[in-house]
């Protein structure tokens, strides 16, 4: 696939290398020219090509040849840039996928197809999530969003009061709009069945759509 | 003349909107829909056979949907409710940029010009 990354920092160079590894064609865009001639001199990451421009101008999106690029991934540092990157990439040269980095947790809520954006990830939103994921039994952990929020993949830990704690999975009732798609007890990963009985600590990871997300918190949590 | 009255006839309603429409849009300089390319420029025209106010994360979201007879083109106009002269029924030419959503042809945000 040909994938255009803005801001050559360290997380679009990082992303540049990891996908070059994978078989991917990589440009990196980038207005600074020290930047640029650094990474053109120390040739890294290795195989990726750079382009020295504002991604911010269409003009500059067009010598990119954007209109034949499958991916673009807006991650500089500015929130403001990576909003218009991913409108013009969207709007301007129909890019099929358009991935944003969220910068400032604030700005989570403009991240969506309003502004061209199919896929926003939010650092801050992921720690909090990992953070609560390992101090929280009992409560309902988003872990990731799906078709703008949609569905979400999310996580609970079991407590002692749990309503769900020594009962079959097919026995729950679970509704139909939401699936438990691994259960965690200690060490093992557990590929839910039926006949599966859910204990107290266990991990339940659940695909959950929006609407099913209450009648999820009333089994598992109580 | 009549045998243009019986070709009329046994056409569906359908079938003559399609013809009325391609007749209409044939003579200005633009592309028939169902021959517009995704992802370039493109400049498309056509009668509004749908508007309506999709709402995409809690935000308006204006769609309009547009056809030639060719084909139709769905015009999306993020953050309005309603923009005026864009109303059903009304011929107008779009410019943009297509691209493919789940098999539609869809234009975000593309300029537009009223057609009397």
């Amino acid at each position: 696939m040909r994938v255009v990354i803005a801001g050559g920092g360290s997380v679009g160079k990082f992303i540049a290398e990891q996908l070059h590894e994978g078989g991917h064609e990589v440009l990196i865009v980038d207005n600074d020219h020290a930047t640029v001639a650094r990474a053109l001199k120390n040739n890294e990451p290795k195989g990726v090509a750079w382009f020295e421009a504002d991604a911010c101008e269409i003009a500059a999106l067009a010598d990119a040849n954007l209109d034949k690029a499958d991916v673009v991934a807006a991650v500089t540092g500015d929130d403001e840039d990576n909003l218009v990157i991913s409108l013009l990439a969207k709007q301007e040269f129909g890019v099929p996928r358009v991935v944003a980095r969220v910068n400032n947790p604030k700005n989570e809520w403009m991240f969506n197809e309003t502004w061209g954006v199919d896929v926003s990830v939010s650092t801050p939103h992921l720690i909090t999530g990992l953070v609560q994921e390992a101090v929280t039994e009992g409560s309902f952990v988003r872990l990731l969003n799906f078709e703008g929020g949609k569905a979400q993949l999310a996580e609970v830990t079991l407590a002692d009061t749990s309503p769900a704690n020594g009962q079959e999975i097919g026995e729950l009732g679970f509704p139909r709009d939401a699936n438990i798609v691994a259960v965690v007890r200690g060490d093992r990963v557990i590929m839910p069945r039926p006949d599966t009985i859910l204990r107290v600590h266990d991990e339940v990871i659940v695909l959950v759509t929006a609407e099913a997300g209450d009648d999820v918190r009333r089994l598992l949590i109580g | 003349m009549l045998k243009g009255l019986r070709d009329r006839l046994h056409t569906s309603l359908d079938d003559l909107d399609c013809a009325r429409l391609q007749d209409r849009f044939a003579c200005l300089s633009i592309t028939p829909i169902a021959d517009a390319p995704m992802r370039q420029p493109i400049v498309v025209g056509g009668e509004i056979k749908r508007v309506l106010i999709a709402p995409h994360n809690g935000m308006a979201t204006l769609e309009i949907v547009v056809g030639d007879g060719t084909g139709t083109v769905t015009a999306v106009f993020s953050g309005r409710r309603h923009i005026a002269g864009l109303d059903h029924g009304r011929a107008v030419v779009l410019e943009g940029v297509a691209h493919d959503v789940k098999g539609k042809r869809v234009i975000l945000n593309p300029a537009y010009t009223l057609l009397p």
